[in-house]
């Protein structure tokens, strides 16, 4: 019966569309140019560093003031308090275990396990909790500072709060500033709002041009990153090398730790199109 | 390794899905309009979330779940002409339909909840199995069989229903002409 039921339904397919046609091709670029850069991931991806491609939007939230994001001595690693149906929560030390962490969360009640994690500037200060299931959790929210957060992905926060008797299970990343030599878990293209070459007109000056500008901003090239058909697609389809001909002309680049980027660069320039769709997107002047 | 730029990857992503979530939408929407508003949308969508779409054949799944959940909004909201895909929109006036409508079989399959339609159609039309059912519908590869297995159960009822003759045994349900494979 269930080849025969299968064959039936096939018989009321439309016919597939088979290629994609030009006005399916306009349409790629009426959407990368009008719609929002491509928000944080919502899972936890399996790159390492986690690259995350901010959304511009801006979002003003909390009142409370108050001390995240230093280094602390005291004995427990958060501060929790209780105000206004939140957990309101502060970790005092960002290096502690996290066993530590959430073996004080699991004094509240909660099923909350907490990884701080260190990203590059334009992330320092985001809080980013997900479920298992690799949902985000609405629940838990970071604490900004008083006034509105001008950083792409919301990265503002100065603590994090939690409901009271909040009974889902959920596993909130919180970035920190990375130490010098140590490599970013988290980062994103070097354009974004807080980061080095944010506005900056990078995009088809050659290696060497950009070499300088870099330098200038306190920033060293550790490698390349070229387009490669043939390289493993989960890469993104780049592989690294160690050198590129001076020639060349770089597209975008990343921290990948405190004063070292790693520079994406190919012979052939990329189009205005794509230029003029990153300004925008990024809120910088359009040529 | 580094981030690829997000441009290219989209690009990459819709030239690799589009024709089939295109034919997916083709399949279960009516008017050129509907269908290209919905193909903007899903890939709009797309866009944004690029992020979380999954490497390889996941990124089909995934989108065919976008596509899903976009046909369904877009036919509870308010009609919407959104400026997008001007071209694209006519381009797909000149797509014929092929006749269907005409088939009582096809009244009967009309008559299936849209959930029991969209079952059947996920394999028969897209060619998926249980697993891949399941990371559409965003439920248990239990789940997907047992639901798929009922709407069978529930289409071969109303063959039966509408024409007896046809289906005389109610198993072998309207064997179609060509045979079974």
């Amino acid at each position: 019966m269930t080849q025969d039921i299968d064959q039936i339904v096939a018989r009321f397919a439309a016919p597939p569309v088979t290629e994609v046609s030009e006005g399916a091709r306009e349409l790629i670029h009426e959407i990368t140019a009008g719609s929002p850069a491509p928000a944080p991931a919502r899972r936890g991806r399996r790159l390492s560093p986690r690259v995350a491609i901010p959304v511009g939007g801006l979002l003003t939230a909390g009142v409370v003031a108050l001390t995240w994001l230093q280094p602390g001595t005291s004995a427990s690693a958060l501060n929790i308090r209780q105000e206004g149906g939140y957990y309101v929560i502060e970790i005092k030390d960002l290096y502690a275990n996290p066993k530590m962490y959430e073996e004080q969360l699991r004094r509240y009640g909660l099923d909350v396990s907490l990884k701080v994690r260190p990203a590059t500037a334009a992330f320092e200060r985001q809080v980013f909790p997900t479920a298992p299931d690799n949902s985000f959790v609405n629940e838990i929210q970071g604490i900004n500072p008083p006034g509105p957060c001008d950083m792409v992905g919301d990265a503002c926060a100065i603590g994090m709060k939690i409901p009271v008797g909040f009974k889902g299970t959920a596993l909130v990343e919180v970035s920190r500033k990375a130490r010098p030599g140590e490599k970013y878990d988290i980062t994103t293209p070097w354009s974004i709002k807080g980061e080095p070459m944010h506005c900056v007109p990078f995009a088809n000056k050659t290696v060497a041009e950009v070499r300088a500008m870099l330098t200038e901003r306190g920033v060293r090239i550790s490698g390349f990153a070229v387009r490669d058909p043939t390289a493993d697609k989960k890469a993104g389809g780049v592989r690294e090398q160690a050198s590129v001909p001076d020639s060349w002309l770089v597209s975008g680049g990343f921290l990948t730790e405190p004063g070292v980027a790693m520079v994406m660069a190919q012979p052939t320039p990329l189009s205005q199109r794509v230029i003029d769709t990153r300004n925008k997107a990024e809120g910088c002047a359009v040529s | 390794m580094g981030p690829p730029e997000p441009e290219q990857r989209f690009e990459e992503l819709y030239l690799a899905h589009y024709p089939a979530i295109a034919t997916y939408v083709r399949r279960r929407s009516g008017s050129p309009d509907d269908i290209a508003d919905v193909i903007a949308e899903t890939f709009t969508t797309a866009w944004r979330r690029l992020n979380d779409v999954p490497e390889g054949d996941g990124a089909r799944l995934w989108l065919y779940g976008v596509a899903r959940r976009t046909l369904a909004n877009h036919f509870r909201g308010e009609e919407r002409r959104a400026a997008l895909a001007v071209r694209l929109r006519e381009e797909i006036t000149t797509w014929v339909n092929p006749v269907t409508g005409a088939e009582s079989a096809y009244e009967a399959f009309k008559r299936l909840s849209d959930d029991d339609r969209e079952l059947l159609a996920l394999v028969a039309w897209e060619g998926l199995g249980g697993a891949e059912i399941a990371k559409v519908l965003g439920c248990s590869r239990g789940a997907a069989r047992l639901r798929l297995h009922r709407a069978r159960k529930r289409l071969a009822k109303e063959l039966t229903r509408l024409d007896p003759d046809l289906t005389r045994s109610g198993q072998r349900a309207a064997v179609p002409a060509k045979g079974r494979s």
